[in-house]
């Protein structure tokens, strides 16, 4: 393994897929690519919503971000909270399908958005990285099967 | 040519005439060339188990034609199925690219052909494709997409009533509308919609009784149609 330079990456960052942990290095090439679109929001602040139309993948650099889902009849149900790191909305803009749930900060939150269009185009210009977008959305399909599990019960 | 269980093999997947709708497979004559090289063909008989879950993953399975159902089993050891599974598409792309074990076992549900590609070959194959990857990311998101939609429901609704009309109004989008109601095939048993929607056959068996009695539905053999569709989406949560 290569040592890491002053910029905090190994030498060559194809290497880098195979060795450090799928989010961290999606993470890292999509600032480099994404990071003039850094917004501060507020706690409370929405990112998206349940159904609406997928406009883009939002990079949660700090802060810790809720996930939910609600009925008309006004049950909410919590999925998960994120944290720094993590990427969201990331099945429904691939899917091209709404958002399966809703965001909402629950502290004060930094976050990159990559509109739809161009996160494509990233993915489709860097195969690396796209290998481990895949990567994470097998880990995050693995967790929502047994998220139904154990709600089956 | 055929096979013992009645299917036309699809030799060649340059030739395939299948290709076109499928989200996998309708990729370029280079991609097509190198898939054909690293894919391997079978048929199976109905019954037949591609993967278990837990298994180790070896590689994955292009369904070519066919139909199959993902299960997996439940904290207090139920069988549930996860989901239905279509031709046209990947199975154990979850483990295979993250390199943990099958997260479900696949069996078929009638006699079929699927293509096996090894996990090396596989990788390989998506890090020289760039069109594949963001294809095989795709359909990775739909299946995230769909879970989520089992998610919202299961975490959402209460009775086993509302989890049989929300299943009945998702497969009468495939139906056909006429003046008695929308009509569709079933051939799913009690026991299996019982697995799907996590619940006791019994309670599957007594839900159909009680939707009959009162005209909600009418079952004609394996034909079954719906008679009063906004009485069953007032049911359900959504």
């Amino acid at each position: 393994m290569a040592k890491r330079n002053s910029n905090g990456c190994h030498g060559r960052c194809v290497d880098l897929a195979d060795t450090v942990p799928a989010a961290d290095y999606l993470a890292h090439e999509a600032l480099k690519r994404f990071s003039q679109t850094t917004e501060a929001r507020p706690e409370g602040s929405v990112l998206f919503e349940e159904g609406a139309a997928p406009t883009g993948v939002f990079l949660l650099r700090a802060g810790r971000v809720k996930l939910s889902v609600s009925s008309r009849k006004g049950k909410t149900v919590l999925l998960q909270v994120a944290s720094p790191g993590e990427f969201l909305g990331l099945g429904a803009v691939l899917a091209g399908r709404p958002y399966e749930m809703t965001a909402q900060t629950v502290s004060p939150a930094e976050v990159v958005f990559a509109p739809r269009e161009e996160f494509i185009r990233f993915l489709r210009e860097r195969p690396p990285v796209c290998l481990e977008v895949i990567r994470l959305l097998s880990y995050e399909l693995i967790a929502a099967y047994e998220r139904v599990r154990t709600l089956r019960r | 040519m055929r096979t013992p269980y009645g299917l036309d093999i699809i030799d060649n997947c340059m030739t395939c005439n299948l290709r076109e709708d499928r989200l996998f497979c309708n990729l370029s004559q280079g991609a097509l060339k190198n898939l054909q090289q690293i894919r391997s063909t079978a048929s199976y008989p109905t019954g037949a188990v591609l993967f278990v879950e837990g298994q180790a993953p070896r590689g994955v399975f292009v369904l070519c034609q066919g139909r199959a159902k993902l299960t997996a089993s439940s904290a207090d050891g139920k069988t549930l199925i996860l989901k239905m599974v279509e031709p046209g598409e990947v199975l154990g792309l979850g483990a295979t690219v993250s390199g943990r074990n099958y997260e479900a076992t696949v069996e078929l549900l009638e006699p079929s052909q699927a293509n096996f590609i090894r996990r090396d070959d596989f990788l390989k194959y998506l890090k020289e494709h760039g069109e594949v990857a963001l294809r095989v990311a795709q359909q990775l998101s739909q299946n995230y997409h769909s879970a989520y939609e089992e998610i919202r429901f299961l975490g959402l609704s209460h009775s086993t009533a509302e989890k049989v009309a929300r299943l009945l109004l998702e497969w009468s989008q495939k139906g056909q509308a006429g003046k008695d109601g929308v009509r569709m095939k079933v051939t799913l048993t009690h026991e299996e919609i019982a697995q799907m929607i996590g619940t006791s056959r019994e309670t599957v068996t007594r839900v159909f009784s009680d939707f009959k009695k009162r005209k909600l539905i009418e079952i004609k053999g394996s034909t079954l149609v719906i008679r009063n569709k906004p009485a069953l989406e007032q049911m359900t949560n959504s």
